[in-house]
């Protein structure tokens, strides 16, 4: 094939030239690895020339963030190729677009203590996302790399937690509560917006909105019963929890990334990169431990690692070194 | 020695903190905030602009506007405030040019209805955020909507998307400044126009 050369069918006017500019700034700052101090201080330089100048890149960034999310379709949990087939769509783009939410069926432990309920597996792969909305228009948000079990019958609305992070939006009925269960503990909502995180051995659990129960199976069998309302913060571990309350916008902030995004706060930069990391399979490390100390405020894009590298360098004036698929910060 | 540079090293990096978090606001508000207002801005430019000058230029006149004012203080809502700048700008730009009737931008229906209309939705699903993209990107000039596929996707760099399609790497960034530039317009403006590169 020839190189097309690439010649504009009209000539830009001036809001098309300013974009044009905005987009080849833009592209160069996404797509190069080896971004210079040099180079940033350049594209400063161009943005605070203007505010539209500024207006335009930001527009533009933010589409371009939007289509990293066409990566979800890159996604190792494709179906096997047989079934591939069978989804194949007119666009190479479309063929697999729904191969990112992979469900199997999967009868769990407990199912068989009621009739056939309608159970289902859902997961997410790091940097995925997902929204189920249930028969009875509840909703649940998945994080990044999570696997949740919903069964849903006539007499039951139950799921378990295995693994990673859920946002419960429950319509309440109050002659069938819901229940959400991760490890040895239960969640009863009461009417309520709750999040859910199980990370290795510790759950959290933050009520947003309405009331909610929290119940925790101890060992000799008895169960510990504590009721939450808006704010309430529980980490619990196996055998162990404490409750905290936090402020109506931290809850929110808490739960950004069902929007895509990661607002910190006066968060520690150990902190920062390791909710970061959550989202990315390119590890941001931190190789110094007065760097982690650091605190640092702002709205990120979950998949936004060059943001955070900015940051870095431009903030903090930190160096960042490429190691394999990582990046290491370091002073 | 060493103590001291370092406490100095963190009064400026706290300085340059808050002007860089200030920036990142306004970024985030105007991407939260702002940009899911576009489509319903650009049709009640269409509505009411007559002027010489195309919409695109309008509508960036109209966020100069909202991100200078919003750089002082950001407004309780967004809509009014971005609807009202667009107004007033109109009725600016009409006095300047002197090609339509005054009366041309008192239809202010449009206003009402932008002020009225449910928040942007928040809780965009992911999968239908997938979906408007990918329905944005079949509407790419075909070598674009490769070089996106090829670099979101397959995760190639600028370099081996050229040798994949054949054309410079160049070429490549041309296609991509191409696509980006549309892709926004479509996404956020809900632009009709079939792809041409321009």
């Amino acid at each position: 094939m020839t190189d097309e050369p690439f010649i504009p069918t009209h000539a830009l006017n001036e809001s098309e030239t300013v974009s044009a500019h905005a987009a080849d700034r833009m592209l160069a700052r996404q797509m190069n690895a080896q971004w210079t101090d040099a180079d940033q201080a350049e594209l400063d330089a161009w943005l605070d020339e203007s505010t539209l100048h500024e207006v335009t890149y930001w527009r533009l960034e933010e589409t371009w963030i939007r289509a990293k999310r066409l990566k979800a379709l890159h996604s190792p949990m494709r179906p096997p190729p047989d079934q591939q087939n069978a989804w194949k769509r007119p666009h190479i783009v479309g063929a697999t677009a729904i191969a990112i939410v992979a469900t199997v069926l999967v009868a769990a432990n407990w199912s068989s203590l009621f009739f056939q309920p309608a159970t289902k597996t859902y997961s997410t792969p790091v940097g995925g996302h997902l929204s189920l909305t249930l028969a009875d228009g509840s909703k649940i948000d998945l994080n990044t790399d999570t696997t949740i079990t919903v069964s849903m019958s006539a007499k039951r609305r139950l799921a378990t937690l295995e693994k990673g992070e859920a946002l419960f939006s429950i319509r309440h009925d109050s002659s069938d509560p819901f229940v959400a269960m991760v490890g040895n503990h239960r969640v009863i909502d009461l009417g309520t917006q709750f999040s859910i995180r199980a990370d290795q051995s510790r759950v959290s659990v933050a009520v947003i909105e309405g009331n909610a129960r929290f119940e925790t199976a101890r060992q000799n069998g008895s169960v510990q019963t504590t009721d939450m309302s808006p704010g309430d913060v529980i980490r619990a571990t196996h055998d162990s929890m404490s409750v905290s309350r936090s402020s109506p916008q931290d809850l929110k902030n808490s739960v950004a990334w069902s929007r895509g995004l990661l607002i910190f706060h006066n968060t520690t930069f150990a902190d920062a990169v390791q909710e970061l990391n959550r989202y990315n399979d390119e590890k941001v490390v931190i190789a110094d431990a007065s760097v982690g100390k650091l605190s640092i405020g702002g709205t990120f894009y979950e998949n936004d690692v060059p943001a955070v590298l900015n940051v870095a360098q431009q903030v903090f004036g930190l160096s960042v070194h490429k190691r394999g698929d990582d990046f290491v910060i370091s002073r | 020695m060493t103590e001291i540079s370092d406490r100095d090293r963190e009064t400026v990096c706290t300085r340059r903190q808050t002007m860089t978090s200030r920036r990142e606001e306004v970024r985030a508000w105007f991407i939260q905030e702002v940009l899911p207002l576009e489509m319903a801005l650009t049709k009640y430019l269409q509505a009411n602009w007559r002027g010489q000058a195309g919409i695109g230029d309008v509508l960036h006149d109209v966020y100069v506007k909202v991100i200078d004012a919003a750089r002082k203080e950001f407004p309780v809502s967004a809509a009014p405030f971005v609807f009202t700048i667009a107004r007033n700008l109109l009725i600016d730009r009409v006095r300047q040019e002197k090609v339509v009737p005054f009366e041309a931008v008192e239809n202010l229906e449009a206003l009402n209805i932008a002020a009225d209309s449910p928040a942007p939705d928040e809780q965009v699903i992911a999968r239908e955020e997938l979906r408007r993209i990918q329905g944005a990107l079949d509407r790419l000039h075909p070598k674009s909507r490769e070089a996106f596929v090829l670099y979101h996707i397959e995760g190639l760099s600028r370099a081996e998307i050229a040798v994949r399609l054949g054309i410079t790497e160049h070429t490549v960034g041309w296609y991509l400044n191409a696509g980006v530039r549309l892709l926004a317009d479509i996404l956020y403006r809900g632009s009709q126009d079939r792809g041409q590169p321009a």
